[in-house]
């Protein structure tokens, strides 16, 4: 190997680095927050009685889930137009919000149906089932599977590059660019992925810790 | 709405096409290879072989697919010592991306065989491989089919980001035709719906099979799978152990 590595470049380039990360963390959140929204409404709509609803929650799901990011992104931003931000963030949550309404779904449907009826046979109103049986319960069962889907958001994130934002995965090419270090600038953003994805798992096992505990207090 | 220009291109998006097939297909198969020692050095009783292996999948499995795409064109020149074509530093990129997905979904169908298996080969005579080639693998293989089915459907759709290395798969394919006529609606709108049919066909292909193994990958990677696994109640109905319609067909490649 005649590659000799030059780390100092990811100092003199800091500031590209910091603003990227500023990026991915801003389009990340804004997608987990907005796609956990939307893919909520549309798995607990899979389980109402109006037969309509529930098939077009079903058809959502699929048609969102079954496109490559890239082209949904490319869809906001090319063809109807709409700024690199903006584009991002709901290309972002649609296709999220698909996967994680499957996630809330599988959650509600681990609740066997006897407990629903036991529940409803002495006497809770449908409101106080959904409150105090299924609930607790779905939620312990949706956090980790929520968590895998948190850090695909952030994973997926850097596909919004490809429509000129400038977060960490475009930063690695600016530097490869600026400087032709691309080795090192892609090991210190492999390195800053690898961290924000442990920082996920992080607030998800202090989530879970937190239902835990809610559980045992009743 | 011009469907004109779809109708004109078609030539050009089906090369496309074709190519996304192609980059697909090989890279499973790759990425099956690799996916299968990984899940071996994984399951190995010795730590030095466990560990490197945990550390690659789960580090990978953090990195966005572009990250590795830029890897496989930055590591690739400087490991060989001349510049790569596209097309090799993309299957190069795929390979090492899915190759952690498929580590963790073989192990899991490793995992689905009973131990008493392996230790009944073992007692009557068969090598560790030789158990893992004739007993465990072939039975594996097809709990792990729908599992399987899945990373295929996500390895096609992920075959559209190696656009930005420059091969032209059926993505850039598309973009090359709106960057000369500019009908973006058109253009990926028809993307997104080949996209959909293709993926659809698929993941309706690993529900039936889900259907008919109902065993849990056990990853929890892939919402898919993770859905009808656990519904109702999907363990009641696992046919039981002995009672297959089929016999297991040993068409697994030996390792």
């Amino acid at each position: 190997m005649a590659y000799k590595f030059d780390w100092g470049v990811l100092l003199v380039y800091r500031h590209l680095l910091w603003q990227g990360l500023v990026l991915t963390v801003q389009l990340s959140a804004l997608g987990m927050v907005l796609s956990l929204v939307l893919g909520g409404v549309i798995g607990l709509s899979r389980r109402v009685e109006a037969k309509p609803v529930r098939w077009l929650c079903g058809a959502y799901i699929e048609f969102f889930r079954n496109i490559p990011l890239i082209v949904q992104l490319f869809f906001w931003y090319f063809a109807v137009g709409l700024e690199a931000f903006p584009a991002a963030v709901i290309g972002l949550t649609v296709y999220t919000s698909a996967y994680i309404a499957e996630v809330i779904r599988s959650g509600l449907q681990s609740i066997p149906r006897t407990q629903i009826e036991a529940a409803r046979s002495f006497g809770m109103t449908p409101y106080q089932v959904i409150r105090h049986v299924v609930l607790p319960q779905a939620l312990m069962r949706v956090i980790p599977p929520l968590g895998v889907e948190f850090i695909n958001v952030i994973k997926n994130s850097s596909i919004a590059m490809t429509i000129s934002i400038t977060e960490l995965t475009f930063q690695t090419q600016q530097i490869e660019s600026l400087t032709f270090r691309g080795f090192e600038a892609a090991t210190a953003i492999t390195i800053l992925y690898v961290l924000l994805a442990l920082a996920i798992v992080a607030l998800m096992a202090t989530i879970e810790r937190l239902v835990r505990l809610d559980l045992r207090l009743g | 709405m011009d469907l004109h220009v779809i109708v004109e291109n078609l030539p050009y998006l089906l090369t496309g096409l074709q190519l996304t097939v192609i980059l697909s297909l090989v890279s499973m198969a790759g990425s099956f290879v690799g996916g299968a020692a990984f899940a071996m050095l994984r399951l190995s009783p010795w730590w030095w072989l466990r560990w490197p292996a945990i550390l690659y999948i789960d580090i990978v499995r953090t990195v966005p697919l572009i990250m590795v795409i830029f890897w496989a064109f930055f590591l690739v020149p400087v490991l060989t010592g001349h510049a790569t074509t596209p097309i090799t530093a993309a299957l190069f990129a795929l390979i090492l991306f899915n190759t952690s997905y498929m580590a963790e979904v073989i192990r899991a169908g490793i995992q689905s065989i009973p131990k008493g298996q392996v230790e009944a080969s073992r007692a009557i005579g068969l090598t560790y491989l030789q158990a893992m080639r004739h007993v465990v693998l072939p039975q594996a293989l097809r709990n792990m089919s729908p599992a399987l089915v899945n990373r295929f459907i996500a390895l096609f759709m992920g075959t559209s980001l190696v656009y930005i290395i420059g091969v032209t798969e059926f993505f850039r394919a598309a973009n090359n035709v709106n960057n000369r006529v500019y009908r973006s609606y058109e253009v990926f709108g028809f993307v997104a719906i080949v996209y959909f049919v293709c993926c659809y066909a698929l993941s309706l292909a690993s529900r039936a099979l889900e259907r008919r193994f109902a065993v849990p990958d056990g990853t929890g990677h892939d919402a898919r799978t993770v859905t009808s696994v656990f519904g109702e109640d999907s363990q009641h109905e696992r046919p039981p152990a002995g009672g297959r319609r089929r016999a297991p067909r040993p068409w697994l490649p030996s390792l």
